[in-house]
């Protein structure tokens, strides 16, 4: 941080949350941030806010008539860019809109599935634990949120590693390299049209994608600029944050082995423990909204059309909200952290991504307790959007395979995913 | 014991369901949690007041009945 504390101003002015500098810095940034003034403008990517402390991040959330998730709010901007949604839709729609998909993620949804996830990540773990060397993050953390969300999606998950790929380029190219990443966009789009297509053309099944398409909503059906942005952000959600939370712990884990022996020793700590983690290795750094008219709100004014980021990340580590914010205290009491956001925009798959963490986490620390990172920890290089791993090589004490006798776990996975959440949904 | 979910104020983040689900439950199509109020009572109070202060949109509220406790 050389030079920051004689240039604050250039720290607040030069904000870019998309550059190498903010990934390499990014707590060091906020707390220097804060202390200067919690609502930092930036001159960068053509002007931005950037909501740092708990209570305006909090109040933003739950004013949507003046912070706006409609067009032209993301930094920098997306040109002729299809909305996502729900996400990108302001209430009363957003909840309209929300009502189609909920039944697939409410908690006793994601408590139906926890079989599915231990299978899943058995059969995964499976694939290397002999070899006592694994990338973690290419063969469990980011396989296993992305099969089960095109199984519940309805689409083919052997295709995953394709998904993946199109999913981390619309992602974490968007600013920096914007010709890849609308290619991908594209492609995403292309996929989900052949799916659409085949539904249409052979018949619905009890997919996700399916209940999308037949959804009605103030009577009206989607219109297929609706389904496939739906699509798209099931994807979106379903593919790089759970991930992102999950190596941003294991590093945790490998720097400070005494969390690490106390989740060993009390494994019942895991609930309390990820709440903890979401706060302090917050994936989703911030969110962008746009100002809808000219106002001022908690003491700052602001113009129609300005754009700002609610940082959640930052907002987790306020030491007026929480005491000594930067440790991680499996213990801590008040845990109210905006991982997931609050209020009408609360992230859907907050009740799976917890599970599909405590699930993983819970098998790593059962067959690979002893994991050592063995060589550099790689992260995505745009941290703006997602704070997560790219890459985590460990070595471990060889275990032996503990799923059924070779059975290809994987063929069954689909239909029992598919049957499991229906059970449930049907009883919803 | 005596609580209550302002239902204005839940998101449905769950994190009572998660803490006490024998003392709330959830309802998948409205996004948001109720307390059962039949079961409160059964439950311990620690892990009530806990669900109240971990509660992200502070919709949660633990009233004890009069003075007696």
């Amino acid at each position: 941080m050389t030079g920051v504390e004689s240039s604050k101003k250039d720290l607040a002015t030069q904000l870019d949350q998309h550059s190498d500098f903010f990934r390499e810095n990014v707590y060091d940034i906020y707390k220097q941030l804060r202390t200067q003034c919690p609502m930092v403008h930036s001159e960068k990517w053509g002007g931005f806010w950037a909501f740092l402390d708990y209570q305006d991040v909090y109040d933003a959330e739950q004013v949507a008539e003046i912070f706006s998730s409609g067009a032209g709010k993301e930094v920098p901007g997306v040109e002729g860019s299809l909305p996502f949604i729900p996400i990108d839709y302001d209430p009363p729609l957003v909840q309209d809109y929300r009502k189609i998909a909920l039944p697939f993620f409410s908690p006793g949804a994601a408590k139906a599935l926890e079989p599915t996830f231990r299978r899943l990540a058995t059969e995964l773990i499976d694939e290397f634990i002999e070899s006592g060397e694994a990338d973690i993050i290419g063969q469990l953390t980011t396989p296993l949120p992305a099969r089960w969300i095109l199984q519940m999606l309805g689409f083919d998950e052997s295709n995953w590693p394709e998904w993946v790929e199109l999913i981390h380029s619309t992602v974490h190219d968007l600013a920096l390299d914007p010709e890849k990443s609308g290619a991908a966009a594209a492609q995403i789009y292309a996929n989900i049209s052949t799916e659409i297509q085949k539904r249409r053309t052979e018949s619905y099944g009890d997919d996700l994608l399916s209940t999308v398409m037949q959804a009605k909503v103030n009577g009206e059906g989607l219109d297929d600029m609706q389904i496939l942005g739906y699509a798209f952000l099931m994807l979106l959600g379903g593919m790089d944050t759970t991930s992102g939370l999950t190596g941003n712990a294991l590093v945790r884990l490998e720097e400070q082995p005494e969390l690490r022996q106390r989740l060993i020793n009390e494994p019942e700590l895991l609930p309390k423990a990820t709440e903890e983690f979401l706060r302090h290795d917050t994936p989703t750094q911030g969110l962008p909204r746009i100002v809808t008219k000219d106002c001022e709100f908690n003491g700052q004014r602001f113009a129609e059309g300005d754009r700002v980021l609610l940082m959640f990340a930052a907002a987790n580590r306020d030491p007026k909200m929480f005491e000594d914010p930067d440790r991680i205290d499996f213990d801590r009491i008040g845990n109210r952290h905006l991982a997931f956001g609050a209020g009408p925009h609360r992230c859907m798959g907050s009740n799976h991504a917890r599970m599909m963490f405590q699930v993983m986490m819970s098998e790593i620390l059962t067959r690979m307790p002893d994991y050592t990172i063995s060589g550099e920890v790689e992260r995505f290089a745009d941290a703006g959007s997602v704070y997560a791993v790219r890459r985590l090589p460990i070595r471990f004490t060889p275990g032996p395979r503990v799923g059924g006798d070779g059975a290809p776990a994987a063929a069954g996975t689909a239909a029992d995913t598919t049957r499991e959440v229906q059970a449930h949904v049907g009883k919803a | 014991m005596k609580v209550n979910v302002d239902p204005q104020r839940c998101r449905g983040h769950a994190r009572c369901i998660a803490l006490a689900p024998e003392a709330f439950h959830f309802l998948d199509l409205e996004d948001r949690a109720e307390a059962d109020p039949d079961a409160v009572n059964r439950v311990d109070a620690a892990v009530l007041l806990e669900a109240e202060q971990e509660c992200p949109e502070r919709a949660i509220t633990v009233e004890r009945e009069g003075a007696k406790s």
